[in-house]
């Protein structure tokens, strides 16, 4: 029999996902393809993944999907300039915060997640910021950067899961 | 580590941070291919944040020790636990899997309260029919508040039993068991109860059943006072289970033996607690036998060897069974055998058992409520159906009749027929 994965539900807030329909929105209008069909395809796929993440399947963990392939259209399709760099970045934190406000698990989880979301927003914001402040023949240095921080909390993952394996945890001593 | 230890694991990803990489690895690939850097700036938080997490939770160590138990009454199952141990501020991202026993339907959902030390849980099911069982214990994961790493939290989790049978019985303590065997050297236990010949007055209970109250000498003291009866114990009691296997669907059959067992199990127990001696067989290919005695040892040992009993996977000759059953008890002990047999009527034990000189009474669970609405008739059809199954499988049971009595066990939440002929064992009659 499959196991039934249940929380204690609670109404799941309304606000990130309002925060989210904005930023997707903002990214869907800069992006600037005809009659608003950039915002209806980013609330297109956010309203998708809501409505997937609310029903109560085993499938939910890939419930962003929709969200993210409305996001991925946008940005394919999306001109070279630092506003859509800027609102690109910001639609994907604003649909990170949403994903941890799931409504199948307690209450907070923006605030629990406020520390991994952040690392990625100093990220975006280290790169939007090479980006704009560099000359344009520089540009690239902006991306390398942000691949750089990529690449560092790569390494840090990796060294720490390193240590973790030579010292036995308290579970298994 | 003892059986209940279980250890925690690392830090692993979910399917979730999978897909998140793999969007912002194509995104980082169409930004390349398109000479664009708007795809790299989606693709970068995508790409970060399952490292992120990761980092941030590596290195944490939880343990959370179970302590859970089973309330509630006949099929409907209250399940309350507490998680203690050291779980910090992961307390309000555990998530608990619970596995629920087979034939077991949600009827409350999973309700948590958490606290820094302890998360209490409560749940309801509503089993289709009686079980005995052990739940498993849930799997308690610490799983971050995006979903995208998880982690086992390890600690001491054991497993919980779930017997549940029909509230009858529970009633059966109080039985007067015929051709019982006295042994040499055996004395008969005597009890005062609420059955059996009278034996004295006593001063009434508040809660006395009126049927008990002494009415003319309660009237004469000016007080209530209650009949006494006193029951002689003449306990001996052979079950015998019957584990063929006795339809071409396997799973219905597992079902059956499920119910069998359950109802064996309580039988079992409801008379080791009014010292009756009981032997336990079950019978498949051959015969396994516990042999026949009381007290708590022996107890232990059949209801152990109950919850053991497995379906088998070739049906032995009934024969067998009863000149097996000869080798292991004295002939006229009163024998119960429970038995779904539903194929040739040439193998049912009871004929061969009583041949072999043991009374049995024959008790059947009745596989036709399982196979309800499970063809593909009209619902105009399906009562029809049923009543045909029901006056063939009355036809077939008739015959045993001839041999045994019967107790058709349809209603897999009551044992009244049973009850009620054990009660009244002179008039052998079941209603």
């Amino acid at each position: 029999m499959s196991a039934s994965r249940v929380d204690a539900r609670r109404g799941g807030s309304g606000l990130t996902f309002a925060l989210a329909v904005l930023a997707v929105s903002a990214f869907g209008l800069v992006v600037g393809l005809p009659d608003l069909l950039g915002p209806a395809i980013g609330v297109a796929g956010l309203v998708l993944s809501s409505l997937w993440r609310r029903r109560p399947t085993t499938g939910r963990s890939f419930a962003p999907l929709p969200a993210l392939v409305a996001l991925s259209v946008l940005a394919v399709s999306a001109p070279v300039v630092a506003s859509a760099e800027l609102f690109g970045g910001f639609a994907t934190l604003a649909l990170l915060l949403w994903l941890a406000d799931d409504p199948a698990r307690p209450a907070g989880g923006g605030r629990r997640a406020a520390r991994a979301i952040g690392a990625c927003g100093l990220a975006i914001g280290i790169a939007w910021s090479l980006v704009l402040l560099l000359p344009s023949s520089s540009r690239g240095v902006g991306v390398a950067g942000a691949l750089l921080a990529l690449v560092l909390l790569v390494l840090a993952y990796l060294l720490v899961r390193e240590t973790e394996g030579r010292i036995p945890s308290a579970a298994s001593a | 580590m003892s059986a209940d230890d279980v250890r925690g694991t690392g830090v692993r990803w979910t399917g979730r941070a999978y897909l998140l990489i793999g969007v912002g690895a194509f995104l980082a690939v169409a930004a390349v291919a398109s000479r664009s850097a708007v795809p790299l700036f989606v693709a970068l938080p995508l790409l970060l944040v399952p490292f992120a997490v990761a980092s941030l939770t590596t290195g944490r160590s939880m343990r959370a020790d179970l302590t859970w138990a089973a309330g509630g009454m006949g099929a409907d199952v209250d399940l309350t636990g507490e998680l203690r141990g050291s779980l910090g501020t992961g307390a309000r991202d555990l998530v608990l899997e619970l596995f629920p026993p087979p034939g077991a339907v949600p009827t409350a959902p999973l309700r948590i309260s958490r606290g820094s030390e302890t998360i209490r849980f409560t749940v309801g099911w509503r089993l289709l029919e009686p079980t005995i069982s052990t739940v498993r214990p849930p799997r308690v994961v610490w799983q971050d508040p995006l979903g995208l790493v998880e982690q086992d939290v390890g600690g001491k989790r054991p497993g919980l039993e779930l017997e549940r049978y029909p509230a009858e019985i529970h009633r059966l303590g109080a039985v007067r068991l015929d051709r019982t065997i006295t042994l040499p050297g055996e004395t008969r236990s005597r009890r005062v109860g609420a059955s059996g010949e009278f034996y004295g007055i006593r001063e009434a209970a508040p809660n006395e059943p009126w049927g008990r109250i002494n009415w003319r000498a309660s009237a004469r003291v000016g007080r209530l006072l209650a009949n006494d009866y006193q029951l002689e114990l003449t306990g001996d009691l052979l079950i015998v289970l019957d584990v063929r296997p006795c339809s071409s669907d396997r799973a219905v059959d597992a079902r059956l033996l499920g119910i069998a067992r359950a109802g064996v199990h309580g039988i079992a127990d409801a008379l080791f607690h009014s010292k009756v001696r009981v032997g336990y067989a079950t019978f498949g290919e051959f015969v396994e036998a516990v042999p026949l005695s009381t007290g708590r040892g022996h107890r232990a040992r059949v209801l152990a060897a109950i919850a053991a009993s497995r379906l088998s996977p070739v049906a032995g000759p009934a024969e067998r069974c009863a000149v097996s059953v000869r080798r292991y008890y004295r002939p006229g002990i009163t024998t119960m055998v429970v038995s779904s047999w539903t194929g040739d009527v040439a193998e049912e034990l009871v004929p061969y058992l009583r041949r072999q000189g043991f009374p049995p009474l024959l008790i059947s669970p009745s596989s036709l409520p399982m196979l309800e609405g499970t063809g593909d008739l009209a619902p105009d059809e399906e009562p029809l159906a049923r009543r045909l199954e029901l006056v063939e499988r009355r036809v077939r049971l008739s015959e045993t009749w001839r041999y045994a009595p019967v107790i058709d066990w349809n209603d897999y939440w009551s044992l009244e027929g049973l009850a009620r002929f054990l009660r009244r064992p002179t008039r052998r009659r079941v209603s």
